[in-house]
């Protein structure tokens, strides 16, 4: 044993094992930051991923809704072309309602969207006016071709819209 | 009375209108005309009223502005307007040509056959 530490002692391997110890420390430190940053990095982008997730679930949601609305529309129009008067405000009431749900329940949606549902919205509104006042006045009702061009060419905007945003999710 | 903010919308419109930079579009009235923000559509429409007293026709040009829900909130014409908006009458009338002539596409057509006619032209 006494050999062993003369020895030690007389080629200043005490000394020598302390550098040793306190280099692999140095480097035990800079391992340990670098998988601390790898690690920050990792669950940063965990979480970029799991926004993109939530952000494309939104979008599924949207596109339904604008499906929906797309469909409400049609009827709307086969409802014209059978003169179904008596139900038709209810439909556009309906149908103005769940526009301006997705207008409220997407606040952050383009602003050229936004107009183009604002204008469906303000469109409706009219329309339902319209057969309303026919309806309680027993007047003629409005001109069902030419209802029918307004109905359309909303449903052709949504429609635009609706790929668009479809597009987005794939990318 | 017509506030001062009123008349400077109307005004903007109508500069915006000139420079071509809003969407007017047909609605479900003859002779009405739209343009939607995200929050607002505003609709320009006119009328020929004949009035009996003198035998005179007055044209009036009227400016609704209708909310998030597309129900008017507010409405106005150029008669209203003059006392805060300075040629309200010229100005609306400007407008709601400018905007029927773009809804209905008669600009783009014109446009259309100018380029039609330039390419017969053998010079």
């Amino acid at each position: 044993m006494d050999k062993i530490v003369n020895f030690l002692i007389e080629f200043n391997l005490g000394i020598l094992s302390s550098v040793i110890g306190l280099l692999f420390v140095i480097i035990g430190f800079f391992v340990t930051v670098i998988n601390v940053l790898r690690s920050k990095k990792a669950s940063e982008k965990a979480e970029e991923a799991a926004v993109q997730v939530m952000d494309n679930m939104r979008k599924f949601d949207t596109i339904t809704e604008f499906s929906s609305a797309i469909s409400a529309m049609d009827e709307i129009k086969r409802l014209h072309r059978q003169k179904a008067w008596d139900i038709l405000p209810d439909r556009y009431s309906f149908l103005r309602k769940s526009l301006i749900s997705i207008k409220t329940t997407n606040p952050n949606m383009l602003k050229e969207y936004q107009s183009a549902l604002q204008t469906a919205i303000t469109n409706f509104s009219s329309i339902e006016d319209q057969v309303e006042k026919a309806n309680l006045q027993k007047k003629s009702p409005p001109d069902i071709a030419k209802l029918n061009k307004v109905v359309s060419k909303q449903i052709d905007k949504l429609h635009q819209i609706l790929t668009e945003i479809k597009n987005q999710i794939n990318r | 009375m017509i506030d001062k903010k009123f008349a400077m919308l109307v005004e903007k419109l109508y500069n915006k209108t000139i420079d071509g930079d809003i969407e007017w579009e047909k609605t479900d009235i003859e002779g009405v005309f739209q343009a939607s923000f995200p929050n607002y559509s505003i609709r320009l429409s006119t009328e020929k009223i004949h009035y009996q007293e003198d035998d005179t026709i007055t044209e009036y040009y009227y400016f609704n502005i209708y909310n998030s829900e597309g129900k008017l909130i507010e409405s106005t014409d150029n008669y209203q307007l003059s006392d805060s908006l300075e040629d309200s009458y010229d100005k609306m009338e400007k407008m709601y040509h400018i905007a029927r002539r773009r809804s209905l596409g008669v600009e783009k057509a014109i446009d259309d056959l100018l380029s039609e006619l330039d390419d017969d032209l053998p010079f």
